[in-house]
This record gives C-alpha cells, structure tokens and sequence, in this order.
C-alpha cells in the first residue's frame, strides 16, 4: 500500500521535470610512489602500529605485538590466514577438517616461535568477550587513508572483528591499492559478503568535550603486519 | 514527526558555560575541516560531481528505488515502504512484538529521531540503547541530539560524570578516557543480547542493494553483528545509483564532517548473513521513509535540499547556531539545514520561524559539500512562508508600511537629514533599555538580548561640511 502511494506520489511531483545527464567521469583520486610506505605513514597517524616484517622478520613482529597488547595468544581466522602470508604452523589432523575454524596459538612466554603451534576452538560469547587480540589478513589495503578491508566469510566473524580491544591484520605490500576508487574498481565483490568493512586506525569517538579518545566500542589498539 | 517546533533560543543565550565551550568547540571543527580541504587538490570537481549524482539521482527517485528495492531483495533483505513516522513505527513494533523483542541496540541516526522512535519504542515497553557515546548521553539525560554529529556537544565532561553517576550507578570520574572506558564494558553485553539492532544509513547504493553506514566507534558494526535482525531506518533521499560515485561522497562526508581523510569504519552492507559466515543478521529489513520528502521534490529549485548527506558543515561554520546551540531550533535538524529541512518537511505549518533565524551571511552555502545554495533557499522560504501564512498578513501590511515609511525618507535628503538630527539628540532617552523594552517598541525582541548601537554624536554630513567651513 504504502510502496504504490509513494510511488504514486513521486512519479507525480517528478513528471516533466528535467533530468540532468549522470556525470561519466568520476574524479581522479590521489596516486603514490610507494603505496606501502604512505599506507603505513596515514595509518600511523591515527594511531595505528605498523610492523614490516622485512626488516623485523615475521615472529618477532609478533612478539613484539604480544608484548604490546599484553597477552599470550592470538585467535586467528582460519589456516587460510597463514598460509596466505607463509607463516609456518602444526595443526592436527582433526582439527583440519573442521569446516568452521577459529584458531589459538598459545605463547605463554609472549615470544612466538615458528612454526606456530595451533588449537582449533570453538568460538564462545565468552571467548569472543575475553579475547585480547584476533589475528587476520586484509585482501585489499588503501595507501591513501592506511585503510585495511575486512570482509565476512568462513571463519571471518564479525564478532571477532569488532569486540577484541586488539586487532592485528597482514597485510601483503602487493595488495595495497592507492585509493578508495582504485579499490572499488579493482572489485569489492560485494556479493560474496554481507558486509565489508573498510576499517582505519582505532575505534575513536570525541563526543566529550571534543577530546579524541580511542577503543570506544571496537578495537583501541590496532597492529599491521605488512609482509612481502 | 515532532509535534512542538518553536524557537526556544533564552535558555542558550543564558548558559554562560555553553556561550564560552560551543565557540571553542565549533572553531576546532571549523579548523580541521579547513585543513583536510586545504590538502584536498580537487575540492570543487568532487563538489561538482556529488552535485550531478545528487540532483540526477533526486530527478529520478522512483527510478532508483525501485532499483534498490530489487536489488536488496536478491540478496535476502526486505524492503519496507513508510509514508510516514506512524508506519515505520508500526512496522518496526509489529515486528519486535511478532519475535518477542523487548530489549534492542542502536547506532547514531537522524531518521530515528525524526521519528521518535525512541519514545514510542519505550511507550511500547521495548528498552532501546542507545550505543554511540554522544547519543547514550543525551539519552540518560532525556535530551534531543544538539549537533547532527556530536550529539552531546554541549555536555562538558563533568556533567558527564555527574549524569553517569546519577541515571547508572557508575563512579564518578570526569576523565573522558575512563567515562569511555567504562561505557565500553557496560554497553558489551547488549550488543550479544539485543534482540534487533537499529541504523540508519548514509548511502544506499541501487545498482547493488548495499546500505553503507560511516561510524568512528564501532558501535554500527557491533549492533549488526550480534542481533539476529538487523533494521535500517533510511529517508528515501539517501539513494545513490552506483558505487562508482561513493568514495566521491565519501571524500567529501569525511572531510567535511571531521577533517578525516575518511572514518574510522565504513561498512557495506549486502543482504543478510551468509551460510558460510559465522555470525551477522538472518534478517535484514530497510524502511524507506518518506515522511513529506517527496512534497519537497515538487519545488524544482527547493528540491536541492534532500542532497543533504548530514555533514554537520553548515552547523559548524554558523554563526546563530554557534550563538543559540542546537536545542533552540526545536526540531531533529539543526543549524542552517535544519532551517531549510524542518519547514519543508512539516509543510510550512504555521509559526515556523527556522528560515528567519539566519544573519544569511553564506558560511553554510560556502561549505556545504554537495553544494546546497542555503542562503538562497532560506530567502525563498522566508517569502513562502509569509505567503502561506495568512495569520501573519497583519504583520505583512505592518511591514509593508515600515518599508514605504523607510522609502519616503530615504528618498528625500532634507526628510533623511531632519529625522536623524532628531533621534540623535534624542537617542540618550530613544535607545534607552527602559523605552526599548516597552510593549508597543517595535525593537523590542530584536533588543532582548542584543545593544543597539549608538549613533555617532556627528553624522558624515556635519563632519564634511565642518571641515570645509574650516578650511
């Protein structure tokens, strides 16, 4: 009823009405000599915590990530993950087979050392709640704003994305793009997800006396890891 | 729609406090605002092009949402149609009651408020919480939003503190770190219980069906990540026809909204959560309201206004709103897009004042990213307004006497110079506050709060001819 009112009404007011041409040009947005150093310069400077793990090497970027956040485990968005950006890891065989996957390596020393050692979980209110970093991988990163893209998907929670006060992405140099049109163009595939999330820096609000504070509600510490 | 819509600007103009922070406050905004379009190489292209997408798109609006609409529901969303505040809100209660709802989250939207949703939500038994910081503010201290964006703007960080104490329980402490902290865990678990999660929407993208909301708390990913439903509460203005224009009108949101080059989060919503995906709604409904924006439409020059993408730039760059603050407009939208919106969208009912209250000095039209000529719709609905109005055609033909008083003075030297001899000798007594403030004194209002000036003891004429009589 209220669809063919609306309707009604709108096709009335619009009827004879010009309509203006779509523009076919879209603005040219901003390019980079190297896309990787300014993805790590702007996320920098919203209080994000870059690591390169050509000049740290991969396990002691994560310890140093341990130490930082204060905690002795990661849980990680599948094997996928790692495998994706070569980290070496033992899992048992059950555990592969397991369709849905959240995945803890422990470090009770807060130093990790490969290969990583892996237990499947299952993934609990309280677990997700307790969680202190979740680990996972961004297929698509925005040099321009420093800006990683999670999307959902098999073992890609949108809980475990947003609740942890932690949130460590790998990020590979080859998959930042330059812009946000770039990313876009470079296709979202919209459809394979229900939500993609462009996500920069900390969770921040500064709705009391205008002063920034970050990890309101999501993440307030937020790691890269850029690999090769 | 809101029932009492009346300028209530004595109270602002009176809190000392608010008269030295929202300044401050509104220059800070201004600043970093300035910034980020300074660094902005093609600032006017990307105006320009947000203006083309807006007005065709606006041009076509049946079009496009029915392309929405079709859209949406190939990926698992539904598509609930509104005329009115009354119909979304019975949607929205007939479906919380048909799930046994009494408890559900919310991240920062306009449209709710412009609706009441909150109120008739409570009315009906249902606990809405509020989840963005600014909003769960106000709505502890039974308060509208006083900024599009920062709904608590006026709050300072010991009123916080006492109001927190006061309404939840939680100790006292004035560090907006700590408040924020505390927040955080105490909003934790209604994310996980909530029955349905409410949003609203920035862009709806027609050629996809995907709703794209801008946050920097992350409470809008948190509340459509938890409840099994998911209802996006949109105005059927926010529909854009493809992708491809949105990092434009995200460039251009961000920037003018915060001076960030873009928000913390920027989420994409596609249909309802997938089989393989771990959690997110089984259902996803988007109520398109109306709610008298289809009227606006009617108005080929008027209808500019639904390119509002509520950056919250005009309200930062105004002076009356940085005078009065965002209560005194009395209605959802403040500042010099509420003044054009609120008369439209309640159809120029009577006693709406909005359009008048601006100096028309063109900071709004100036910053606004997608172009909006507001000084010049204000003037038009100033003109409307007093035609549609015919309780006010006494005070028409008062000011159509004033004017021809002012023009046959005006127009005669000897006429001009006699009478301004005469208020200055007489002005010690004309402008004083005792004769001023009289009932029949006709700068009565205009006076309450403001100092007339005086004139100069010698007028430029005197001046000139004394200074030849010297020479």
């Amino acid at each position: 009823m209220s669809r063919s009112e609306t309707l009604a009404t709108l096709r009335k007011v619009l009827v004879g009405k010009n309509t203006p041409e779509l523009p076919t040009n879209i603005p040219k947005m901003p390019r980079f000599k190297d896309p990787a150093e300014t993805f790590s310069k702007q996320l920098k400077k919203v209080g994000g915590i870059v690591l390169d793990s050509r000049t740290m090497g991969l396990e002691k970027c994560l310890s140093t990530i341990l130490r930082k956040a204060q905690s002795e485990i990661f849980v990680w968005e599948g094997q996928d993950t790692l495998e994706a950006h070569s980290i070496p890891f033992s899992i048992s065989r059950a555990a592969k087979k397991q369709k849905q996957q959240f995945i803890l390596s422990n470090h009770p020393k807060r130093h990790v050392i490969f290969p990583l050692r892996l237990s499947t979980v299952e993934l609990t209110l309280e677990r997700l709640e307790n969680t202190t970093i979740s680990a996972g991988s961004a297929d698509v990163a925005i040099a321009e704003t420093g800006t990683i893209l999670f999307r959902t998907g098999l073992n890609r929670s949108r809980l475990l994305f947003g609740l942890p006060p932690c949130r460590l992405t790998l990020v590979s140099r080859r998959s930042i793009v330059h812009n946000l049109s770039q990313a876009i163009n470079a296709g979202l595939q919209l459809e394979e997800s229900s939500l993609i999330t462009l996500t920069t820096g900390p969770s921040r609000t500064a709705d009391i006396e205008k002063r920034l504070v970050v990890g309101v509600h999501g993440p307030g510490r937020w790691f890269v890891i850029l690999t090769d | 729609m809101d029932s009492n819509i009346n300028f209530q600007i004595e109270p602002a103009l009176k809190n000392k406090q608010l008269q030295k922070n929202l300044p401050r406050a509104l220059k800070h905004a201004q600043k970093n605002r300035a910034k980020a379009v300074q660094e902005e190489t093609n600032w006017e292209e990307l105006r320009n092009h947000a203006n083309q997408v807006k007005q065709h798109s606006l041009s076509r609006l049946d079009h496009y949402l029915v392309q929405l609409e079709q859209s949406l529901q190939s990926v698992g969303g539904k598509v609930v149609w509104a005329n009115d505040s009354a119909e979304a809100i019975d949607f929205i209660l007939s479906l919380l009651h048909e799930r046994g709802v009494n408890r559900i989250v919310k991240s920062k939207s306009m449209t709710t408020e412009e609706i009441n949703l909150n109120e008739e939500l409570e009315r009906a038994h249902v606990t809405p919480v509020e989840t963005d910081l600014g909003e769960y503010i106000v709505q502890l201290a039974h308060q509208k939003p006083f900024h599009l964006l920062a709904p608590a703007l006026h709050f300072s960080a010991q009123e916080v503190a006492e109001l927190f104490e006061r309404e939840i329980a939680m100790p006292y402490t004035s560090d907006p770190k700590e408040i924020t902290a505390m927040v955080r865990q105490k909003l934790r678990r209604e994310f996980l219980e909530a029955g349905v999660g409410i949003t609203g929407v920035n862009f709806a993208i027609a050629e996809t069906g995907t709703l794209v909301i801008v946050e920097n708390e992350g409470n809008a990913l948190l509340s459509t990540a938890g409840p099994p439903v998911h209802i996006a509460l949109m105005g059927i203005e926010k529909v854009i026809p493809r992708l491809s224009d949105l990092p434009v009108f995200l460039r251009l949101l961000t920037k003018s909204a915060t001076g960030q080059a873009i928000s913390s989060y920027v989420h994409f919503i596609t249909g309802t959560s997938q089989l393989e995906e771990f959690d997110g709604p089984e259902q996803l409904y988007l109520i398109l309201l109306d709610n008298g924006r289809s009227q606006i439409l009617k108005d080929p020059y008027l209808a500019q206004t639904l390119s509002c993408i509520r950056c919250g730039a005009c309200l930062n760059a105004c002076p009356v709103y940085e005078t009065i603050g965002g209560h005194a407009y009395g209605s959802t939208y403040q500042g010099p897009i509420g003044a054009i919106l609120t008369p439209q969208l309640h159809n120029y009912k009577a006693g709406l004042k909005h359009p008048f209250a601006s100096s028309l000095c063109g900071a709004c039209g100036e910053v606004c990213p997608v172009k909006i000529e507001i000084p010049h719709i204000l003037l038009k609905l100033r003109e409307r307004i007093q035609l549609t109005q015919a309780e006010t055609a006494s005070n028409l033909s008062l000011e159509r006497f004033g004017f021809r008083l002012w023009a046959w003075i005006m127009t005669c030297s000897t006429r001009f110079q006699t009478l301004s001899r005469w208020i200055r000798k007489a002005q010690r007594i004309l402008f004083s506050k005792l004769v001023l403030q009289l009932p029949f004194s006709p700068l009565k209002y205009w006076t309450r709060n403001r100092e007339l000036p005086r004139l100069p003891p010698e007028s430029f004429r005197d001046l000139y001819q004394n200074r030849r009589d010297r020479e």
